[in-house]
């Protein structure tokens, strides 16, 4: 047991009460959710070590920018919009996969290393708000990076909106983005919970997928129709998107670019209300389930 | 009362015992190596999830290359590659999750205890863990080539499918054996495995030049080809089965070919020293090797 | 190689001066000062003592998982430091709330797995991997998943497992945590017959559990903060706490021809106090009974002391013989009794 588990059991008394989704007393639940997030923030954010810093904000981010800019190379040299591109989409979407990370990371830790899942949160509701507040914490660190991609991205040429970046349409886009993620990790969360010990790198795959039908960084129209409207369907293709004209000026080449704004904008928020309305439910779902079948105390490596 | 019925020669019995002939160590390190692999080949597969995650999100990270060479028009012979080095991935992947990590979760689970205190080596725990692994990758990195070439209809051209077979199995070889030495290093590290393992993700895969040459690296592809065995492996594979990109290898196959060879005898050898060094380093401390209870 | 000749110690384990530091965060932790201890073949061997009191220390140390700071030990004549490969060949282990293995297996397979490991040729392996799960009554669950296992069930397994190579020394650290009642008695009764099955198979075993250890071993250590405080049959120990014997004797009432003054200066008899006057009987039925404690320098002077009663009229109810338990020592001699130190711990 390391040094976490103190802090959960102060966590679940304070929270065990009444956070029950989308019920229960609205002060509470926001109680619970700063003691998750706080609690998320002692797990996740190793800020003092230097090699975490290290990795997560600068090599990983940056390595995968250079691995698409390096495959994108291999089709004739880069010119400064497609660096645009590709840029943009893989700051967003370190957010995106991060955030997708932190509920069934914090899940599985439970189960898995600290086995205490079974002691602590016996409760769908318990578990929530730690498994929110883990995706929230994992997508704020992400965010850091993905302001360091998108610095890179212009020392190596990205072209910049003239005038500045949109900072309101960025600040409404931002805001869609991350509560939707945030929905779809708990979801997310509430599935893998249920699978083998190498889960650990599911939502990470699940992840790779979105990344696949959202545009991120080829435009949606090289897919197969079929697969388009999967993307079309993604929040974060919509969230992408929004990012890109903020920052960049410009709308995607392709179907996409077409909408207006306002219309993207739209699309975006009907997404977001939703996944936010459904996420909980799945949750609970989900973690019932996987507490009849015993799944939350079992450990299934080979 | 103890005493009783214990015979005069309990000692020299017990003590003959112990003595195991050669023969004996041989086939008992045969043994231990099969009964580790068997979970890992045959347990593996048991929850039907496996399907799912084990093959269709390696192939959607796949598309994604596949489509973005699409988006930029890119030649259709990169599709062949970028689909031989989502095979080899599966194999590097399995080296981080199922062999670097592992011997934590070993560790953590207790199962560790119990090898030390057997008779076994961790030696042929750890072989049995690479053998069962890179046989478990074995079959799904060939669903993966077989539905991906399908799925993109890419063409491969294999003039010399010995030493494909060779480069493979070198490669493979080499990466497990480095996942052995990484599962030492992870043990040792405590809490910054975790951020070790997503080091060797991505960005391996950049400086492994798995899904753009790492001649277009420059200096770090040397190194890559140097150090990391998906490097050489992959240059080689690509050379070997897609001719057409052969301008693309940084190295000529023989040399890579080499290269694959020294790096399974270095790290090997790496590989059992820092068994040794983990089991003398537990023993002393009493952390490594035992979970904290 | 120069190996001390198996012969020349007669001990299943032997140690010697073992002490054992923690290099910890604050500091250095003394796990074990100087321990001496000695099993004999076929002895099965008690280490009770509080959390943290170094039992499971001594034990990692005598099966190879650790290494001792000072002194030496040695199984069967094997230094467990020296000739950790031989050690490693004759022993096994068994530790409470253990999640070992590998929870896709089977349990049959697993248990095969590890018959591979520990050095038998495959169809012998097989073979007392199915004879295990039939003394272990868990045919039942052979061909289930280790995951869909509950914890009494896992631990049967582990202990079949630590069966399998029929190891002359046998450690287990708190092996029955955890167990319900029914469970527990099932795996001590396969220790015990395990035992039997081939003289000068040694068990060595840390218990919280004082029933248990007072039932199973035939010696007991006493530890605390890293040293033995006491050692012995657990009769030997409970005469550590009390020299004399006591004799409860119930009679209906104490008659007027007999002080407590005359009692006490029969031959033998250390001291007669009234425990409970007009007490009730041990039906809770039916009249009152007087009860008298009397200390005895031995048994054999209660005859005395009965005569001398009988003589003056009085009505004898009841006599029994008053043991002090295997707790009381613990707590006499460790200052605490060992559930306090347990609550402690209880999160
Ligand atoms: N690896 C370690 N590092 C530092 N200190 C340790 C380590 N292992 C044990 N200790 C310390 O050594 C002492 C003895 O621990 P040990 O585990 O042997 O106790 P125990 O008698 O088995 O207790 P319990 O009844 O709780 O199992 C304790 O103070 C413990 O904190
Ligand atoms: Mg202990």
């Amino acid at each position: 047991m390391e040094s976490c588990s103190p802090v959960q059991i102060d966590l679940t008394s304070r929270t065990s009460r009444a956070f029950g989704p989308l019920r229960g007393d609205a002060a509470d639940a926001a109680r619970s959710l700063i003691a998750s997030a706080r609690l998320a923030w002692a797990i996740e954010g190793n800020w003092a070590e230097p090699f975490f810093l290290l990795v997560y904000l600068i090599i990983r981010p940056l390595a995968f920018l250079g691995l698409f800019l390096a495959v994108l190379s291999i089709g004739g040299t880069l010119n400064p919009a497609s660096i645009g591109f590709v840029v943009v989409g893989q700051a967003v979407f370190q957010i995106v996969g991060a955030a997708m990370q932190g509920p069934t990371h914090a899940l599985l830790d439970d189960r898995e290393r600290y086995r205490t899942i079974r002691y602590i949160f016996a409760t769908p509701s318990s578990l929530l708000p730690v498994s929110i507040g883990r995706a929230l914490v994992k997508a704020l660190i992400a965010a850091i990076s993905a302001v360091i991609v998108i610095g890179v991205g212009a020392l190596i040429g990205m072209p910049m909106r003239a005038g500045g970046p949109d900072l309101p349409l960025l600040l409404v886009v931002m805001t869609l983005g991350l509560t939707s993620i945030v929905g779809l990790g708990i979801a997310l969360g509430a599935v893998c919970v249920q699978l083998r010990n190498d889960a650990w790198g599911y939502p990470q795959a699940v992840a790779g997928s979105v990344f696949l039908l959202c545009g991120a960084i080829f435009p949606l129209d090289t897919l197969p129709r079929a697969l388009q409207l999967i993307g079309a369907a993604l929040p974060m293709t919509w969230w992408i998107e929004g990012v890109r004209r903020a920052l960049l000026g410009t709308a995607s080449p392709g179907l996409l670019g077409e909408l207006s704004t306002p219309l993207l904008l739209l699309v975006l928020t009907v997404g977001t209300v939703l996944i936010t309305l459904a996420a909980p439910r799945l949750f609970t779902i989900g973690i019932d389930r996987a507490r009849e079948k015993g799944y939350l105390d079992r450990s299934t490596a080979s | 009362m103890s005493a009783a019925g214990v015979p005069k020669d309990l000692h020299a019995r017990i003590y003959a015992e112990t003595e195991w002939s050669l023969s004996h160590k041989l086939r008992h390190a045969a043994q231990s190596v099969v009964g580790r692999a068997y979970p890992r080949i045959f347990g593996m597969s048991r929850e039907p999830s496996w399907l799912f995650f084990d093959l269709v999100f390696p192939t959607l990270g796949m598309c994604s290359f596949v489509f973005l060479l699409r988006s930029r028009g890119a030649d259709e012979a990169w599709i062949s590659a970028t689909i031989l080095a989502s095979a080899l991935l599966t194999f590097w992947t399995s080296v981080i999750w199922m062999m670097a990590g592992q011997f934590r979760w070993e560790r953590d689970s207790g199962n560790m205890t119990l090898y030390i205190t057997a008779p076994v080596g961790l030696g042929s725990i750890a072989l049995g863990m690479a053998v069962g692994g890179a046989v478990g990758m074995a079959f799904r990195a060939g669903i993966i080539i077989l539905g991906g070439s399908l799925l993109f209809g890419a063409q491969y051209e294999i003039r010399e499918p010995l030493l494909l077979a060779l480069t493979m199995l070198l490669g493979i070889a080499a990466m497990y054996a480095l996942g052995v030495c990484l599962a030492a290093v992870f043990l040792v590290s405590g809490r910054e495995a975790d951020h070790l393992g997503d080091l060797l993700n991505e960005p391996m895969q950049l400086l492994g030049g798995l899904f753009a040459p790492v001649r277009s690296l420059g200096i770090f592809g040397l190194l890559a080809i140097g150090i990391l065995p998906l490097a050489p492996a992959a240059d080689a594979m690509r050379q070997l089965a897609v001719p057409q990109l052969a301008a693309s290898g940084l190295l000529p196959v023989p040399v890579e070919l080499g290269i694959l060879a020294v790096m399974f005898v270095v790290f090997s050898l790496l590989s059992h020293f820092s068994l040794a060094f983990i089991e003398r380093r537990g023993r002393a401390d009493g952390k490594l090797l035992t979970r904290a209870d | 190689m120069a190996i001390s000749t198996p012969a020349a110690s007669a001990a299943a384990v032997e140690v010697s001066g073992v002490g054992r530091v923690f290099q910890a965060k604050g500091g250095s932790v003394t796990a074990l000062h100087n321990i001496d201890l000695r099993i004999e073949p076929g002895e099965l061997f008690g280490l009770l003592g509080p959390n943290g009191a170094g039992k499971s220390t001594l034990i990692k140390i005598l099966s190879t998982l650790l290494l001792p700071s000072s002194g030496s030990a040695s199984i069967f004549g094997l230094d467990v430091v020296r000739d950790t490969a031989r050690v490693r060949r004759i022993m096994n282990l068994v530790a409470g709330g253990d999640f070992s293995g590998y929870g896709l297996l089977t349990a049959r397979e697993q248990l095969a797995m590890f018959a591979q490991f520990y050095g038998m040729p495959y169809a012998e392996g097989m073979r007392r991997v199915d004879a295990q799960i039939e003394a272990f009554g868990i045919t039942d669950i052979r061909d289930r998943k280790i995951s869909a296992l509950s914890t009494g069930q896992r631990q049967k397994l582990n202990f079949a497992r630590s069966f399998l190579n029929e190891p002359w020394m046998l450690f287990l650290d708190e092996p029955t945590i955890g167990l319900d009642v029914s469970a527990a008695r099932d795996v001590r009764e396969r220790v015990r017959a395990f035992q039997a099955e081939q003289p000068g198979r040694t068990v060595l075993l840390t218990t919280h559990y004082m029933a248990e250890a007072d039932e199973m071993c035939d010696r007991i250590a006493i530890v605390d903060h890293g040293r033995i405080l006491a050692q012995g049959t657990p009769t030997e120990l409970k005469r550590m706490v009390q020299k004399e014997t006591l004799f409860i004797v119930g009679v209906d009432e104490l008659p007027a021809a007999v002080s407590l003054g005359t009692l006490r200066e029969l031959p033998g008899v250390i001291s007669v106090v009234v425990r409970d006057a007009d007490g009730a009987d041990g039906n809770g039925v039916g009249s009152p009974v007087t009860r008298l404690a009397i200390a005895l320098r031995e048994d054999a002077a209660l005859g005395g002391v009965i005569s001398a009663l009988a003589a003056a009229g009085a009505h004898l109810r009841e006599i029994s013989k008053s043991e002090p338990t295997l707790e009381e020592v613990f707590v006499q001699l460790v200052g605490r009794g060992i559930s306090e130190s347990d609550s402690e711990q209880a999160l």
